[in-house]
């Protein structure tokens, strides 16, 4: 190998070595919603309303209205509706990350689930049978990236 | 034996004397043992200790090993920071963004992460920044090994080098006699 091609060699391994390498990022990097899975976040459902019976919660509530909506997509097409159920009072968290947390979290149904411009929605929760005492209800949105602000808390009781 | 001939052997061996006496002459010529500490010192250069020993596939391999080492410790040195920078960039935009939900940040490197995320791969890079060095040292402390295996081995084959001197010494007895006596020391 002459000295030509033993130049041309170890300038492309430094340049692979040093390209290999990553530059920090600075603080605003992730400052844009374009980087965030889900883009902007959806708005919750509205008019909630529920109803006990036997151990068996009813609950309704409407997105159809135009007020429920992903702002990355303009409708409500591609959205889920999560319940959270709690039989403490969710003012009393210490923290409101807690509103969104798996522990009071039931599931969810998708807007796709129901006909088109179908409100109110309505849906069921079976309660066990040994409970009895309160239930406070709340509903958020989810894109399949983020999830809107909860709702209003709505509280009944299970005698 | 007549007077010229005593004369002469007198003249020969003082001639001797004079250009041998306490004149150091190797007795084995052999190389020097090779300096243990020298080869060590010329070991933290990549290869340089086993050039130093003549091994110089040993040479090849551990340079080999040292260069992409370093380059592994630098590497992962600045991984390191560009993880940190990644995880801090995502702390700070989900409290301004939205603080009550853990946002999924898209990481450069595929898929989406929580902040959360972003620390354990913080983390992470922190694990494979120490590891680099301890391979590092791992690799610079068997290279050592070996160049000291080589010096032993080097210097054990090697005669020591033995260094004589020769002495003439002249005595008479009663009688009158001249006895010439040569001594050889190493």
């Amino acid at each position: 190998m002459n000295l030509k091609n033993k130049c041309i060699l170890i300038f492309w391994a430094i340049a692979l070595a040093t390209g290999c390498l990553q530059e920090p990022v600075d603080e605003e990097y992730y400052n844009d919603h374009a980087m965030v899975k889900g883009g902007q976040k959806p708005t919750p459902p509205v008019n909630l309303s529920m109803s006990i019976a036997n151990h068996i919660i009813t609950l309704q509530f409407e997105t159809d209205t135009g007020a429920t909506y992903d702002p990355d997509t303009g409708s409500n097409e591609n959205l889920y509706y999560l319940v959270y159920i709690s039989g403490t009072n969710p003012a009393q968290f210490g923290d409101p990350k807690l509103y969104y947390d798996i522990k009071y979290y039931v599931g969810y149904v998708a807007e796709s689930d129901f006909e088109p411009g179908l409100d109110p929605k309505s849906v069921t929760i079976q309660v066990s049978s040994s409970y009895h005492g309160p239930v406070y209800l709340w509903m958020t949105s989810h894109d399949g990236g983020r999830e809107s602000d909860h709702t209003e808390v709505l509280n009944d009781t299970i005698p | 034996m007549n007077y010229r001939t005593v004369l002469l052997i007198i003249f020969f061996i003082f001639c001797v004397q004079a250009s041998f006496a306490q004149q150091p002459f190797t007795f084995v010529k052999t190389d020097e043992p090779l300096s243990l500490w020298k080869a060590l010192a010329y070991d933290v250069v990549p290869g340089g200790g086993h050039i130093y020993t003549g091994h110089y596939e040993y040479a090849a391999v551990f340079a080999g090993l040292k260069i992409s080492g370093v380059y592994a410790m630098y590497y992962y040195y600045n991984y390191w920071h560009y993880r940190g920078s990644l995880y801090r960039s995502a702390k700070r935009a989900n409290e301004i963004i939205d603080p009550e939900h853990d946002l999924l940040f898209k990481d450069p490197e595929g898929g989406y992460k929580t902040v959360k995320e972003f620390g354990y791969a913080y983390d992470r890079a922190a694990h494979y920044f120490t590891l680099s060095i301890i391979a590092n040292a791992a690799i610079y402390i068997t290279s050592w090994l070996f160049t000291w295996y080589h010096v032993q081995e080097i210097n054990e084959s090697r005669q020591p080098t033995y260094i004589g001197f020769n002495q003439f010494s002249f005595t008479t007895d009663e009688n009158g006699t001249l006895w010439a006596a040569c001594t050889m020391r190493w």
